[in-house]
């Protein structure tokens, strides 16, 4: 099983994250449309489609920048608030990375993907201001990246952590069912919101999943 | 299903976009293959640029006012999502005449994520940029929460504000304050009488039962404040300006320019008979009428209702208001 996440690991994982939410399009549509206006599996397939046409084919010096241009693309192809979201997740995942490599194309183990996160959770929120309970995808990404540091203290191995990881993300995007939007749009549907899964936190399980699914070789 | 007359749901943007210019193609321009558009002059020189933008599917809105007197360059992002901070930049440089850009917009979630982002990428590029968010939507927020308001139909006011005062050679500084105050003087509110559907799926946003209407009810289907049993005319008109002259609170003797506003499929003789009670009751209230401007301003597909904006006027914003103005869609001359 493997312990470090190299260039073309990223680069696999960024495509599987594609085929994944192309799946999960017409669900995730579903999700939205009671609270929002019912296009965010289109919005997001679309947008994780770019990224694998923008970085095929193409030579990343490091991982860092992979993500980056990724993340950018995403950014630039999706607009809305998933837009700027979920492409600064991969931005900054990038830009953290980047910075505690000194620029250098190094291999990401948990102690480096959890800081990664928590750089991206902690951007995201400083964007968007939301906080957990606010019936978004922080809902699903705060645990996860709880979840992450809890193993890097415990010194679990990346595939455990990953698993651990994932689960997190999935009961935090579960838990947005009972909740009410207090961000962005979904916010006017007040009490029709109860009993819905929120659309962008089921986004962010299925992206971190497919990280546990690649190292765990599922 | 609603239908529509659209080829692959993907094109839709692409599309209008490409006929948009087409007709108007010597009045506007589109940036590259990008979907920002910008009046054919732009940028003109030593002015303040006057960027627009927002989602797309609420057409006239914003595309259909830049030109002359308006507003200089337009950001169009997808159907009812905001534009990416990519195509804000595209409008914000072709709108730069050197006396810097103002990014106008309306106070939604996405909106201000990636305008916001645009603005800090040309700040890095060394422009002198500022934000106005428009906020006149009186139910989606109570009055001392008044900034989470959101945006709505006194847009094309307040761009034609921005457009007619920079091209009087108004600065920054003077601009953002003026319009921040014409913001601040419009109210609006809307009435609901059926859903819209989202072009990409057909389906509907939100379902509205027979014989209900709802007060308060935004752009993108979000929750008003108040369902009740269909009203009429007169009284539909009455409900909304009741709830409007108190928001401010707009006085007797104070002078408005009003927007009586189709949302899509209500119809033009619906709103003139809409329109007789609004001069009647403003009257009554002794609420001078410069104006009133009756059409559909800002729209959300096929969703039937109507909104009435408030603008409260001084000498000030009637002479902007009164300035040339020649767009698409908005001409005054």
């Amino acid at each position: 099983m493997k312990e470090k996440l190299g260039l073309k690991d990223f680069h696999n994982i960024l495509a599987a994250i594609s085929k994944t939410l192309t799946a999960n399009r017409n669900y995730l549509c579903e999700l939205d449309s009671v609270i929002g206006d019912g296009d965010h599996g289109i919005t997001i397939s679309s947008g994780f489609e770019k990224i694998v046409k923008t970085i095929e084919g193409k030579d990343f010096t490091s991982s860092a920048d992979l993500l980056k241009a990724a993340g950018s693309s995403f950014m630039a192809t999706v607009g809305g608030t998933t837009g700027p979201i979920f492409g600064y997740f991969l931005i900054e995942m990038g830009n953290k990375l980047k910075e505690i490599s000194n620029g250098e194309n190094v291999p990401v183990g948990i102690d480096e993907f959890s800081i990664m996160a928590g750089a991206a959770m902690e951007k995201i929120m400083k964007l968007g201001g939301a906080r957990p309970g606010d019936k978004t995808m922080i809902d699903a990404l705060y645990p996860a990246v709880n979840s992450l540091q809890q193993s890097v203290k415990e010194k679990i191995s990346l595939g455990e952590a990953f698993s651990l990881m994932s689960a997190a993300a999935l009961s935090g995007a579960q838990s947005t069912k009972e909740l009410i939007a207090a961000k962005g749009r979904a916010r006017y549907a007040g009490e029709r919101a109860k009993g819905y899964q929120d659309a962008g936190a089921t986004s962010l399980y299925l992206i971190l999943n497919e990280f546990n699914i690649y190292v765990n070789n599922k | 299903m609603a239908k529509k007359l659209i080829n692959n749901p993907d094109d839709i943007v692409n599309e209008l976009i490409e006929g948009f210019v087409l007709v108007n193609s010597s009045k506007v321009k589109r940036i590259g293959s990008s979907n920002a558009v910008a009046r054919i002059d732009a940028p003109v020189k030593g002015k303040v640029g006057i960027v627009i933008g927002g989602g797309a599917g609420h057409e006239p809105l914003f595309l259909e006012y830049i030109g002359e007197g308006m507003a200089d360059a337009e950001a169009h992002g997808q159907i009812f999502a905001a534009p990416s901070p990519d195509i804000v930049m595209e409008a914000v440089r072709a709108a730069d005449g050197g006396r810097g850009v103002i990014l106008l917009y309306n106070n939604y979630a996405g909106d201000v994520l990636n305008f916001g982002i645009a603005q800090e990428m040309a700040i890095e590029e060394g422009m002198q940029i500022e934000t106005v968010l428009i906020n006149d939507e009186i139910s989606s927020a109570p009055l001392e929460r008044m900034e989470d308001r959101r945006g709505t139909t006194s847009d094309h006011l307040i761009i034609k504000m921005a457009g007619a005062a920079s091209a009087a050679g108004l600065d920054m500084n003077s601009l953002v304050t003026l319009l921040r105050k014409a913001i601040f003087n419009s109210r609006s509110l809307g009435v609901s009488l059926s859903a819209c559907s989202l072009p990409q799926t057909g389906l509907s946003t939100f379902t509205l039962e027979e014989g209900k209407m709802e007060f308060g009810m935004g752009l993108h289907g979000e929750a008003g404040v108040k369902k009740v049993d269909l009203l009429n005319a007169d009284e539909t008109a009455r409900t909304i300006l009741d709830y409007l002259i108190a928001d401010l609170p707009y006085k007797a003797g104070d002078e408005v320019i009003v927007v009586l506003n189709g949302y899509g499929s209500t119809t033009r003789m619906e709103m003139f008979i809409v329109a007789r009670k609004i001069y009647s009751y403003l009257s009554e209230k002794k609420i001078i009428v410069y104006s009133l401007e009756l059409g559909e301003f800002c729209t959300s597909q096929e969703m039937a209702g109507i909104s009435i904006t408030l603008m409260k006027i001084d000498d000030e914003i009637k002479r902007y208001y009164d300035a040339k103005a020649v767009s698409p869609y908005y001409i005054k001359i």
